[in-house]
């Protein structure tokens, strides 16, 4: 006996990503400018601290943006992400726990 | 990953992460430098020679994701075997609760689709975290799914709608490790059309449409936004709120105006509102003979530790208190109004600092600024003002009230239940 074929309706998402290029990684952090979004958990301030002073001393990031989220829930608003894109040439950003 | 997962919904798959791994909370300093150092070349290693090397700017689009054309129809799936086996299929892939579902036939997602006053290709918006186009056609086979009656999906659309609304930060609800879901409030003439149940064990089980309509909602949100454990779901431990929760106000036993009029709407408006909570807490007043004394009983029940909305009230999420019909009509003999109630609940509700103090979401508070500076003496209230308490009459006889303990990074939203042009509601008997 054929077994039974049932049509249904896929009920995820079918979404295409639009692939969006990367940045073009940069040359050496030597001089340059880097944003540190802290989410605001615990111990992410205290990380990112200590990331920045490292990157500082050994490989010559010249000035640190730090932003903190007011909440690791809410998203960084776009006109500070606006702002931070702006004036650093790379950006860590903190997430999760 | 969830960071990968969501990066790649971005748009952006080839995007560095360095994994520090959990938990940071609970290491010392001398532990985190550890860390930095231990992080420290992959981290350099994703920003200065990372796998791409292009030069189109990385901040460049809003939507990352979309709909073919040729998918603006869910697809059809051949699958072989029996009802169960369908199960499985489904289950296999991550698109059901763990409960069985209905196959979501051609037909059946037709009559769910009969009853909606939009278009089945038409998107209602993004289901975050994972961005996918929530389209009327997927909504109707989630619904379906769930086993809804299509007189139901006028209100499961008005459910999605008002958790796509932006205030309710409707991916961080799948994201956060605080266990929150949303709770789905229905107000109005529709309620009782449609069999949504207020009465008693309102949020017990064997009620089709309560049941139903939430889990529609929970499903929907599982298959287009990804909340899904192991990838975006983080709950801590969670509440039986993410398979359903969806309730009515008892009409007739109700004191005061309904909530959808409370709320602004007229009389014959039915209206969905929903409120992200983190679970369900039940208080007993059964000694104390006035509404004064069931009110200083609920206070009492809400004012304990561990309660993260003392620390968080300055986002404006919303604790729905629902008062069974005994307790509404003690407190509204008692004098008070549905304004006097919510006065009262934001006067008493509140914790001394000295009780939150370095406990709970202490270093990361988010409270007004004014309540810094006054001693430890000071009363914090749980939210920032009265009408943040969404106070709803529901349940049946008995001297008992609930309250769900909010969730904090959202604000409620309501949302107008459209009704369909070619559809009308029949009166149940």
């Amino acid at each position: 006996m054929a077994a039974t074929v049932t049509t249904v309706l896929h009920p995820a998402a079918e979404d295409t990503a639009q692939k969006h290029a990367l940045a073009p990684r940069l040359p050496s952090l030597q001089g340059i400018t880097l944003g540190l979004i802290d989410n605001h958990k615990k111990n992410a301030d205290f990380y990112l601290g200590e990331l920045g002073r490292r990157l500082q001393e050994q490989f010559g990031v010249a000035k640190i943006i730090t932003y903190r989220k007011a909440s690791q829930s809410m998203p960084t608003p776009a006109d500070v992400m606006d702002d931070l894109a702006a004036k650093c040439d790379a950006i860590v950003h903190g997430v999760a726990d | 990953m969830a960071a990968q997962l969501r990066a790649r919904a971005l748009g952006l798959p080839e995007h560095p992460v360095v994994v520090i791994g959990h938990p940071l909370a609970t290491k010392n300093h001398s532990q985190v430098q550890e860390l930095v150092k231990n992080s420290l070349e992959e981290l350099v290693h994703g920003l200065v020679s990372g796998t791409a090397n292009r030069s189109e700017p990385i901040r460049n689009a809003e939507a990352s994701t979309r709909v073919a054309e040729d998918k603006k129809n869910g697809s059809r799936l051949q699958v072989e075997g029996s009802i169960s086996e369908i199960n499985s299929y489904f289950y296999e892939r991550g698109w059901t609760d763990g409960l069985p579902i209905i196959p979501p036939l051609e037909d059946l997602v037709l009559e769910m689709l009969q009853a909606a006053p939009r278009s089945a290709e038409q998107s209602l918006g993004k289901m975050s975290p994972l961005n996918g186009t929530v389209t009327v056609e997927k909504v109707a086979i989630n619904a379906v799914m769930a086993g809804c009656k299509p007189e139901y999906f006028p209100v499961v659309l008005a459910a999605v709608k008002a958790v796509l609304q932006p205030q309710f930060n409707v991916g961080s609800i799948t994201t956060t490790t605080g266990g929150a879901a949303p709770v789905v409030i229905v107000s109005g003439p529709l309620a009782g059309k449609l069999g949504i149940h207020s009465g008693t064990a309102v949020f017990g089980s064997g009620h089709r449409a309560n049941a139903t309509i939430g889990r529609a909602l929970r499903l929907t949100m599982r298959n287009l936004g990804g909340s899904i454990v192991d990838t975006m779901e983080k709950s801590t431990h969670a509440w039986p709120g993410k398979y359903t929760m969806c309730f009515a106000e008892n009409d007739a036993r109700n004191p005061w105006e309904p909530l959808h009029v409370e709320l602004g709407f007229g009389p014959e408006t039915s209206v969905v509102t929903v409120a992200a909570a983190r679970g369900l807490h039940t208080m007993m007043e059964g000694t104390q003979e006035t509404g004064m004394g069931a009110l200083e009983t609920l206070v009492k029940s809400m004012t304990a530790g561990g309660i993260s909305g003392y620390y968080y009230q300055r986002w404006g999420a919303s604790y729905v208190v629902v008062l069974g019909p005994e307790h509404a009509a003690e407190i509204a003999a008692a004098g008070f109004g549905r304004t006097e109630v919510k006065q009262y609940l934001f006067d008493n509700v509140r914790l001394p600092v000295s009780d939150l103090k370095h406990r709970g979401h202490w270093g990361a508070r988010c409270w007004p600024t004014e309540y810094e500076g006054h001693g430890d003496d000071f009363l914090v209230p749980l939210v920032a003002d009265p009408d943040k308490f969404l106070l709803v009459v529901a349940g049946g006889d008995g001297r008992h009230s609930s309250w769900f303990q909010a969730w904090s990074a959202t604000q409620r939203a309501t949302q107008v239940i459209e009704a369909s042009m070619a559809f009308e509601v029949q009166e149940t008997t």
